[in-house]
């Protein structure tokens, strides 16, 4: 069975004050990023990515999710690409970035989490060709990540 | 990411697959594994440290051209071929658990696709569940509802996954 390699690039555990992580010089050698939140929030809110610093409507995203018993899809456009859901019980957002590094392509991120309240399945496409440099994992609304949540970023080789 | 443990499944099948003494040095856990079972019932659930209680779910699924979602559900984490699927094919899951030392209760994302050419048996699953515990997760195990049994030429896989740094990246 393939093994993809999840080379540790940066972790922080977060102090509850924050609203935004960014990773910067992130090197190109790899073909994928992961970032994996483990965690939760002040307050039900989507942990968003943001590209190269770019806060123009570039991001186009789909979505599916569940709730208790209902479960829908919408897409919409955005200045930047939401890849999950957290809210105040523990949740895991878990977000692949493919080809980041390729010049030749916009840029497209799968999103998954989970918690007590939604699932949220997600697709993210950045409107843009450059390689991604710096990745700020933001929460929409201007939430905060609570105590002891654990952000890291993934390098997959390809 | 590196293999903890792999686990074929023998001659004769198996009621449960049991990863057990997990060591506690990673940051995360990921289960990949291929499942079929020989009963009517595909669903496959999650056991911690041996218990099957304190967990909540959200769950959908996609099958033909039905969808479901619940929370009526608990431990479901995907679906595995069943004994009416098309022979030969076995369910694919992938369970992700993060921060599954720490003291905390525990979060478990479960992903999966039960391949079948009818248009009636489940299909794909997503599965958010939360173990409502703080002990340290050090054994794991899967089995299917309905204590079928898993089948020959199953496999399993616990990975841990490791946070860190490369030295170059910066965070702020």
């Amino acid at each position: 069975m393939p093994t993809p390699t999840y080379t540790a690039l940066a972790t922080v555990t977060l102090g509850g004050s924050d609203t935004e992580i960014i990773f910067s010089s992130i090197p190109q050698s790899y073909r994928d990023l992961v970032v994996v939140i483990g965690g939760s929030a002040n307050a039900g809110t989507s942990p968003s990515l943001r590209f190269n610093n770019d806060s123009g409507s570039n991001y186009n995203i789909v979505r599916m999710y569940a709730n208790a018993s209902t479960y829908s899809s919408q897409s919409f456009n955005a200045t930047y690409g939401s890849v999950g859901f957290m809210n105040t019980e523990k949740s895991t957002v878990v977000a692949h970035i493919m080809d980041y590094s390729a010049t030749d392509k916009h840029k497209t991120a799968l999103g998954r989490s989970s918690n007590t309240e939604t699932l949220r399945l997600e697709i993210v496409r950045w409107a843009n060709t450059s390689a991604i440099t710096t990745l700020e994992v933001r929460m929409d609304g201007g939430s905060l990540y609570s105590t002891g949540t654990v952000m890291s970023l993934y390098g997959i080789a390809g | 990411m590196k293999v903890i443990q792999h686990v074929d499944v023998g001659v004769g099948g198996t009621s449960s697959i049991s990863f057990t003494n997990i060591p506690q040095n990673y940051t995360d856990l990921f289960v990949v594994a291929s499942l079929r079972n020989s009963g009517s019932n595909a669903h496959v659930l999650i056991g911690l440290n041996g218990s099957t209680s304190n967990f909540t779910e959200r769950y959908i699924s996609g099958y033909g051209s039905g969808q479901i979602s619940s929370s009526t559900y608990a431990r479901y984490v995907g679906n595995v071929g069943t004994s009416s699927y098309t022979a030969n094919t076995f369910g694919s899951t992938s369970i992700y658990i993060t921060n599954y030392a720490s003291s905390g209760y525990k979060s478990i994302l479960g992903e999966s696709v039960g391949e079948n050419n009818s248009t009636t048996d489940w299909a794909f699953a997503f599965s958010g569940n939360l173990w409502s515990q703080t002990a340290a997760i050090t054994s794991l195990q899967l089995t299917n509802e309905s204590a079928a049994t898993i089948l020959e030429y199953s496999s399993a896989t616990l990975y841990g996954i490791l946070k860190g740094t490369d030295g170059t990246t910066t965070v702020s």
